[in-house]
């Protein structure tokens, strides 16, 4: 054991805050140094043992990821242990709104970008407590992220939660399909959807009067991929579900336009399969199995191919999303972040802010293990992330892109949308029409308590 | 339980209670863990939705009374109504058929014939499998490019889509309930059909009555109970689909064809947190099971 003098600390202080000015102003991402990790370590290990619940959304290659980080952070802080607890999106959602409700919630969990609101405004979260991260301020956070990309996590001044995972969707393209009908998947990749629509149809294919190969099917199976589809368009042609004042201003002149447009692409144009679009449970297999030239989805996208997938075989270039060829350049942005349950004691919250802060402190492992995108700024200068496959289209669609619409009445607006999809795009409704009935359900819904 | 009988037989010579009281003390302590059972987890959540229904409830905030409303709010609610238009289109769907081809099948089951018990076991595989797993095998059958458009394509009868179209998607789930709904009531009914004595038909053939006479005057009327017993158990297991609109039909898809009640009441609690609406709404389902079992009481009371 090496005992220090008073003199040896002071040195050796002045040389860590050294370290750490020239760290800083070297990496634009403000993270903690070791030497501030230490100093804002959560409990310090002579502290009273805690043990945090942690709660989240299963996705095999995040569970291991979260089980090595669990463990890593245990051996480093020996009075905190983690306890894990995962299930499928859909049952996890359901478990959390009860358990939080009643009481019973776990002290950290992730939690969809579109349930914010509603948790926020139920003060089912708490705010993020800046310091443990080195924050001074909400801009400080603000600036160690793409800008955009905290909005829809900050509520009255306050930041509620920390990205964990913060997609923006791209066009993904099978690279045989494009090949095999003379085109190359880069140079050919539609910019905006008039191209999309003009490729689409080069690669499409039909057999025996049906889809075999679709030049493209949007994903719209289930509420939120619904909603994953219609806001980026809507938001392109410069419109919104509510207004500033919550008002539904979803049917107006650019609603009927996006929604339109989706009708265009898929009814009038033929292009891809309305039916198989929507299927239950398939919405991912059509391109895993090359049956569908181009597809949207996250970075996360390949992560769930299996092995053996057609996919895989066939290789897979990552575009950016097509936009309108005059409108304003827009995507999709929702993921999942990490909070704190409010009414755990101090001590837990201050130890799950910290196991936050060191979970997310490299965002490039995250990629390569869980293909999700954190929007810290920095990491992706950097020799290693720069060998990441599609990385600049990843943050330049993660730089356009737009939260859905934020309000605690997001279940029923989603659902609503979605009714208004499936009646135009199977049904052939009117557009106007669909978005009228969506309005009136939100209107309807929004005034019921 | 000695010194607990010895403690009761005191108390009964005490209280001078003749054997019969004895007994049906008994029987209500053996009884009594399932009641407490019963009345924790039945009739106090039913009790509890009743008082909900009354009040404006998210689960975190405290509860607000607002009497009636939420009662008003559905019966002028669109949504409300288009799910309980598909519960009714459900409910009519699935169970007449079911009546029928279960009835059928037992009638068939209770005739000799080689591996009778062997088929029986095959027929009542659907109901043994869990609904999760039924429902993931159906849908995979309802695919664009599944089983059910592949035989048609052999025939050269254009592909049907199952649960893409607001008018098939309903349709699609009404046969998953029959399939599986035919095997276990066929097990009712082969039941009714054997509790029915074998001289009845035997007399029957001895006074020249065919076969059809035979169903008619003695099967049918002797299983009226058993009829009735499936009658509403099919009907109320029918309006409490949930997992195959869920599962199938991707949360009552497409444009909501297939959001029956019980869905609507889970959006409603657990996705909006409107848990008075839902509670209200759960209550019209229960008068709704509760008034077609009066029903079916009464008709049978009077004959």
């Amino acid at each position: 054991m090496i005992k220090l003098n008073k003199k040896a600390i002071s040195v050796l202080l002045l040389i860590s805050l050294l370290s750490v000015s020239l760290l800083t102003a070297w990496v634009a991402i403000p993270t903690l140094t070791a030497a501030e990790e230490k100093a804002v370590a959560a409990p310090a290990a002579k502290e009273e043992p805690v043990t945090i619940e942690f709660w989240f959304h299963e996705f095999a290659p995040e569970v291991e990821r979260v089980k090595e980080l669990a463990a890593q952070y245990s051996a480093e802080h020996p009075n905190v242990k983690i306890n894990i607890t995962s299930a499928p999106l859909a049952d996890y959602t359901q478990k959390l709104s009860v358990a939080m409700a009643t009481g019973t919630g776990p002290d950290l969990y992730d939690l969809g970008t579109w349930f914010m609101s509603t948790y926020q405004t139920k003060k089912m979260m708490a705010p993020v407590q800046l310091d443990v991260f080195g924050w001074k301020t909400l801009d400080d956070a603000r600036k160690a992220y793409i800008p955009g990309t905290l909005d829809g996590l900050i509520y009255d001044g306050k930041l509620y939660a920390i990205p964990v995972q913060m997609n923006s969707f791209s066009l993904f393209i099978n690279n045989k399909i494009f090949t095999d009908a003379g085109l190359d998947p880069v140079k050919d990749a539609p910019k905006t959807w008039d191209d999309l629509i003009m490729v689409a149809k080069k690669v499409q294919t039909v057999k025996d009067g049906v889809v075999d190969i679709s030049g493209f099917d949007f994903s719209a199976n289930g509420a939120n991929w619904h909603m994953f589809m219609f806001e980026p368009i809507l938001h392109q042609y410069g419109g919104e579900i509510l207004d500033a004042n919550g008002k539904v201003i979803v049917n107006n002149e650019a609603g009927v336009k996006a929604l339109s447009l989706m009708k265009k692409i898929v009814v009038d144009e033929g292009i891809g399969d309305a039916v198989r679009t929507n299927a239950a449970g398939t919405k991912d297999k059509y391109y895993e199995n090359g049956k569908r030239a181009m597809w949207e989805n996250g970075p996360f996208a390949p992560f769930g191919f299996s092995k053996d997938a057609q996919i895989v075989k066939d290789g897979y270039t990552a575009s950016p999303l097509p936009q309108l060829k005059d409108g304003t350049p827009s995507t999709l942005l929702y993921g999942f972040a990490w909070t704190v349950n409010p009414a755990s004691s101090e001590a837990k919250q201050k130890a799950a802010w910290d196991f936050i802060r060191f979970a997310t402190k490299d965002p490039q492992k995250w990629l390569t293990s869980c293909g999700f995108f954190i929007p810290m700024v920095g990491w992706t200068d950097t020799a290693e992330a720069q060998k990441t496959p599609f990385l600049d289209v990843y943050v330049h669609d993660a730089s356009l892109g737009r939260y859905l619409v934020v309000s605690e009445y997001y279940n029923e607006i989603s659902q609503a949308i979605t009714r208004a999809i499936d009646k135009v795009l199977l049904e052939k409704a009117d557009p106007k029409a669909a978005l009228d009935t969506a309005a009136d359900e939100i209107n309807k819904a929004m005034k019921k308590q | 339980m000695r010194p607990f009988n010895a403690i009761l037989n005191t108390i009964s010579r005490k209280l001078h209670l003749t054997v019969t009281r004895i007994q049906n003390i008994w029987g209500f302590i053996f009884l009594l863990p399932a009641l407490i059972l019963l009345c924790i987890f039945k009739i106090y959540p039913m009790l509890l939705a009743f008082r909900y229904s009354f009040f404006e409830y998210d689960l975190i905030s405290p509860e607000r009374f607002i009497g009636l409303e939420n009662y008003r709010f559905l019966f002028s609610d669109d949504l409300f109504k288009q799910s309980l238009g598909a519960s009714l289109y459900y409910v009519v769907g699935s169970v007449v058929p079911i009546w029928v081809l279960s009835l059928v099948l037992a009638l068939a089951f209770n005739r000799a014939m080689p591996f009778k018990n062997v088929l029986r076991s095959i027929y009542f595989m659907p109901v043994v499998m869990p609904a999760v797993v039924v429902a993931v095998l159906w849908q995979f059958l309802f695919q664009p490019f599944g089983v059910f458009n592949a035989i048609l394509n052999i025939f050269h009868i254009p592909a049907v889509n199952w649960l893409s179209s607001t008018s098939m998607a309903m349709p699609s789930l009404i046969l998953i309930g029959i399939w599986r709904g035919v095997p276990y009531f066929m097990i009712i009914f082969l039941a009714g059909l054997e509790a029915i004595p074998k001289e009845y038909y035997e007399a029957a053939t001895i006074d020249g009555a065919n076969a059809w006479k035979s169903f008619r005057f003695i099967t049918l009327p002797l299983l009226k109970p058993t009829m009735a017993l499936v009658m509403i158990m099919s009907v109320t297991i029918g309006i409490m689909v949930f997992v195959n609109p869920v599962i199938v039909t991707n949360y009552g898809g497409p444009a909501g064809a297939t959001r029956v009640l019980p869905l609507y009441i889970y959006q409603t609690s657990f996705e909006f947190y409107k848990m008075g609406l839902a509670s209200a709404a759960s209550i019209v389902l229960f008068a709704i099971v509760m008034v077609f079992t009066l029903i079916r009481f009464s008709v049978s009371n009077e004959e």
